[in-house]
Protein backbone atom coordinates (compact mmCIF):
# COMPACT_ATOMS: atom_id res chain seq x y z
CA UNK A 1 0.00 0.00 0.00
CA UNK A 2 1.64 3.23 -1.16
CA UNK A 3 -1.19 5.77 -1.04
CA UNK A 4 -4.43 5.76 0.91
CA UNK A 5 -7.65 7.74 0.61
CA UNK A 6 -8.63 8.49 4.20
CA UNK A 7 -12.24 9.15 3.16
CA UNK A 8 -13.15 5.84 1.52
CA UNK A 9 -10.19 3.60 2.30
CA UNK A 10 -9.22 3.07 -1.34
CA UNK A 11 -5.54 2.29 -1.83
CA UNK A 12 -5.55 1.14 -5.45
CA UNK A 13 -7.23 3.60 -7.86
CA UNK A 14 -6.20 7.25 -8.12
CA UNK A 15 -6.27 10.18 -10.55
CA UNK A 16 -3.78 12.87 -11.38
CA UNK A 17 -3.33 15.67 -13.92
CA UNK A 18 -0.26 15.52 -16.12
CA UNK A 19 0.86 16.97 -19.44
CA UNK A 20 0.74 14.89 -22.59
CA UNK A 21 1.90 15.63 -26.12
CA UNK A 22 -0.21 15.36 -29.27
CA UNK A 23 0.69 15.85 -32.90
CA UNK A 24 -1.11 18.16 -35.30
CA UNK A 25 -0.74 17.10 -38.91
CA UNK A 26 -1.84 19.38 -41.72
CA UNK A 27 -2.29 17.93 -45.18
CA UNK A 28 -4.60 18.69 -48.11
CA UNK A 29 -6.40 21.39 -46.14
CA UNK A 30 -7.25 18.98 -43.33
CA UNK A 31 -5.92 19.08 -39.82
CA UNK A 32 -5.67 15.84 -37.87
CA UNK A 33 -4.76 15.26 -34.23
CA UNK A 34 -2.99 12.03 -33.41
CA UNK A 35 -0.29 10.54 -31.22
CA UNK A 36 3.17 11.96 -31.90
CA UNK A 37 5.08 9.09 -33.42
CA UNK A 38 8.76 8.99 -34.25
CA UNK A 39 10.34 6.12 -36.19
CA UNK A 40 11.35 4.19 -33.07
CA UNK A 41 8.84 5.18 -30.39
CA UNK A 42 5.51 6.77 -29.59
CA UNK A 43 6.30 10.12 -27.99
CA UNK A 44 2.74 10.64 -26.67
CA UNK A 45 2.60 7.34 -24.81
CA UNK A 46 6.12 7.76 -23.56
CA UNK A 47 5.40 11.23 -22.18
CA UNK A 48 2.23 10.13 -20.39
CA UNK A 49 3.89 7.11 -18.78
CA UNK A 50 6.99 9.04 -17.72
CA UNK A 51 5.05 12.03 -16.38
CA UNK A 52 2.72 9.78 -14.42
CA UNK A 53 5.63 7.90 -12.90
CA UNK A 54 7.41 11.17 -12.06
CA UNK A 55 4.28 12.55 -10.40
CA UNK A 56 3.68 9.45 -8.28
CA UNK A 57 7.35 9.24 -7.30
CA UNK A 58 7.33 12.92 -6.34
CA UNK A 59 4.23 12.55 -4.16
CA UNK A 60 5.64 9.45 -2.49
CA UNK A 61 8.99 11.09 -1.83
CA UNK A 62 7.94 14.66 -1.01
CA UNK A 63 4.97 13.75 1.09
CA UNK A 64 4.96 16.96 3.16
CA UNK A 65 5.17 19.37 0.25
CA UNK A 66 2.40 17.63 -1.69
CA UNK A 67 -0.06 18.00 1.19
CA UNK A 68 -1.94 21.22 1.98
CA UNK A 69 -3.57 21.80 5.35
CA UNK A 70 -7.10 23.20 5.25
CA UNK A 71 -7.76 25.02 8.57
CA UNK A 72 -11.57 25.00 8.11
CA UNK A 73 -11.92 21.24 7.92
CA UNK A 74 -8.66 20.63 9.77
CA UNK A 75 -7.59 17.98 7.29
CA UNK A 76 -4.80 17.57 4.78
CA UNK A 77 -5.42 17.61 1.03
CA UNK A 78 -3.19 16.24 -1.64
CA UNK A 79 -2.41 18.88 -4.27
CA UNK A 80 -1.68 16.42 -7.06
CA UNK A 81 -3.46 13.11 -6.60
CA UNK A 82 -7.13 12.43 -5.93
CA UNK A 83 -9.04 9.26 -5.19
CA UNK A 84 -10.61 7.72 -8.31
CA UNK A 85 -13.40 6.08 -6.29
CA UNK A 86 -14.82 8.97 -4.25
CA UNK A 87 -13.08 11.96 -5.86
CA UNK A 88 -11.67 13.14 -2.56
CA UNK A 89 -8.26 14.81 -2.36
CA UNK A 90 -7.63 13.39 1.10
CA UNK A 91 -4.97 11.10 -0.25
CA UNK A 92 -1.96 10.53 1.97
CA UNK A 93 0.84 8.09 2.46
CA UNK A 94 -0.29 5.49 4.98
CA UNK A 95 1.28 5.82 8.39
CA UNK A 96 3.94 3.23 9.08
CA UNK A 97 5.64 2.92 12.46
CA UNK A 98 9.36 3.49 12.09
CA UNK A 99 11.47 0.39 11.94
CA UNK A 100 13.73 0.09 14.94
CA UNK A 101 17.10 1.24 13.74
CA UNK A 102 20.22 -0.69 14.66
CA UNK A 103 23.12 1.60 15.64
CA UNK A 104 25.59 2.01 12.79
CA UNK A 105 28.55 0.72 14.83
CA UNK A 106 26.68 -2.48 15.61
CA UNK A 107 25.70 -2.96 11.98
CA UNK A 108 29.31 -2.45 10.83
CA UNK A 109 30.53 -4.93 13.41
CA UNK A 110 27.97 -7.52 12.30
CA UNK A 111 29.01 -7.15 8.66
CA UNK A 112 32.77 -6.99 9.26
CA UNK A 113 33.52 -10.54 8.09
CA UNK A 114 31.51 -10.12 4.94
CA UNK A 115 33.33 -6.88 4.15
CA UNK A 116 36.73 -8.47 4.78
CA UNK A 117 35.84 -11.29 2.42
CA UNK A 118 34.84 -8.76 -0.19
CA UNK A 119 38.10 -6.83 0.16
CA UNK A 120 40.09 -10.07 0.12
CA UNK A 121 38.59 -10.91 -3.26
CA UNK A 122 39.92 -7.67 -4.63
CA UNK A 123 43.44 -8.06 -3.16
CA UNK A 124 43.69 -11.70 -4.25
CA UNK A 125 42.78 -10.69 -7.73
CA UNK A 126 46.05 -8.73 -7.96
CA UNK A 127 48.19 -11.48 -6.48
CA UNK A 128 47.22 -14.50 -8.49
CA UNK A 129 49.79 -17.29 -8.65
CA UNK A 130 52.30 -16.79 -11.45
CA UNK A 131 51.98 -19.72 -13.80
CA UNK A 132 54.68 -18.85 -16.28
CA UNK A 133 57.46 -16.36 -16.75
CA UNK A 134 58.23 -14.58 -20.00
CA UNK B 1 -6.01 28.50 -40.89
CA UNK B 2 -2.33 27.92 -41.50
CA UNK B 3 0.42 26.69 -39.19
CA UNK B 4 4.00 27.25 -40.27
CA UNK B 5 7.35 26.92 -38.55
CA UNK B 6 9.20 30.22 -39.14
CA UNK B 7 12.55 28.56 -38.44
CA UNK B 8 12.56 25.61 -40.83
CA UNK B 9 9.48 26.17 -43.00
CA UNK B 10 7.76 22.95 -41.93
CA UNK B 11 4.00 23.18 -42.42
CA UNK B 12 2.98 19.55 -41.90
CA UNK B 13 3.56 18.25 -38.39
CA UNK B 14 3.60 20.02 -35.04
CA UNK B 15 3.56 19.04 -31.39
CA UNK B 16 1.07 20.44 -28.92
CA UNK B 17 1.20 19.90 -25.14
CA UNK B 18 -2.14 19.16 -23.51
CA UNK B 19 -3.12 18.59 -19.89
CA UNK B 20 -4.74 15.21 -19.37
CA UNK B 21 -6.36 13.56 -16.36
CA UNK B 22 -4.91 10.13 -15.88
CA UNK B 23 -6.66 7.40 -13.89
CA UNK B 24 -4.24 4.78 -12.70
CA UNK B 25 -3.90 1.91 -10.27
CA UNK B 26 -1.16 0.43 -8.17
CA UNK B 27 -0.47 -3.20 -9.06
CA UNK B 28 0.47 -5.73 -6.43
CA UNK B 29 4.07 -5.76 -7.62
CA UNK B 30 4.32 -1.98 -7.12
CA UNK B 31 4.07 -1.01 -10.80
CA UNK B 32 1.51 1.41 -12.24
CA UNK B 33 -1.20 0.62 -14.77
CA UNK B 34 -3.04 3.36 -16.64
CA UNK B 35 -6.80 2.82 -16.75
CA UNK B 36 -8.03 5.93 -18.52
CA UNK B 37 -6.73 9.17 -20.01
CA UNK B 38 -9.06 12.12 -20.42
CA UNK B 39 -8.19 15.33 -22.22
CA UNK B 40 -8.69 18.44 -20.09
CA UNK B 41 -7.99 21.22 -22.56
CA UNK B 42 -9.70 22.30 -25.73
CA UNK B 43 -7.55 22.07 -28.82
CA UNK B 44 -9.30 25.03 -30.43
CA UNK B 45 -8.52 27.27 -27.44
CA UNK B 46 -4.96 26.09 -27.45
CA UNK B 47 -4.47 26.91 -31.12
CA UNK B 48 -6.12 30.34 -30.76
CA UNK B 49 -3.95 31.10 -27.71
CA UNK B 50 -0.75 30.34 -29.61
CA UNK B 51 1.83 32.99 -28.75
CA UNK B 52 0.04 34.05 -25.56
CA UNK B 53 1.05 31.17 -23.31
CA UNK B 54 4.30 29.38 -22.64
CA UNK B 55 2.73 26.02 -23.54
CA UNK B 56 3.00 26.59 -27.26
CA UNK B 57 2.65 24.58 -30.43
CA UNK B 58 6.14 23.61 -31.56
CA UNK B 59 7.59 22.27 -34.77
CA UNK B 60 8.07 18.51 -34.74
CA UNK B 61 11.28 18.75 -36.77
CA UNK B 62 13.21 21.61 -35.15
CA UNK B 63 11.31 22.40 -31.91
CA UNK B 64 10.78 26.10 -32.65
CA UNK B 65 7.50 27.84 -31.80
CA UNK B 66 5.04 27.59 -34.66
CA UNK B 67 3.31 30.55 -36.24
CA UNK B 68 -0.48 30.22 -36.46
CA UNK B 69 -2.36 32.32 -38.99
CA UNK B 70 -6.06 32.00 -38.28
CA UNK B 71 -7.29 33.76 -41.44
CA UNK B 72 -4.65 33.71 -44.11
CA UNK B 73 -6.92 35.58 -46.57
CA UNK B 74 -7.44 38.50 -44.19
CA UNK B 75 -4.79 40.65 -45.90
CA UNK B 76 -6.18 39.84 -49.34
CA UNK B 77 -9.66 40.88 -48.21
CA UNK B 78 -8.28 44.16 -46.87
CA UNK B 79 -6.49 44.87 -50.13
CA UNK B 80 -9.64 44.10 -52.10
CA UNK B 81 -11.70 46.38 -49.90
CA UNK B 82 -9.16 49.22 -50.25
CA UNK B 83 -9.05 48.78 -54.02
CA UNK B 84 -12.84 48.78 -54.24
CA UNK B 85 -12.99 51.93 -52.13
CA UNK B 86 -10.46 53.68 -54.38
CA UNK B 87 -12.33 52.61 -57.52
CA UNK B 88 -15.57 53.92 -56.07
CA UNK B 89 -13.95 57.28 -55.46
Amino acid sequence: MKLLCIRCGNYTYFETDITGIKEISAADGLMTIDNARFPDFDYTEDTIRNNLKDMVDYVLKEDDSSLVFDPETETYYNRFITCARCGSAKVIKPFRPKRRMVPLDQELEENREEFNALRKERTDENSLPRLWEP
Amino acid sequence: MKIVCPACGNHKSFLIPLWVRCTFKFNKDGTLSILHVRQLESLEDKIVDQGKTSFAITCKDCGADALVTLNEYENLDNQKAQRAALEAL
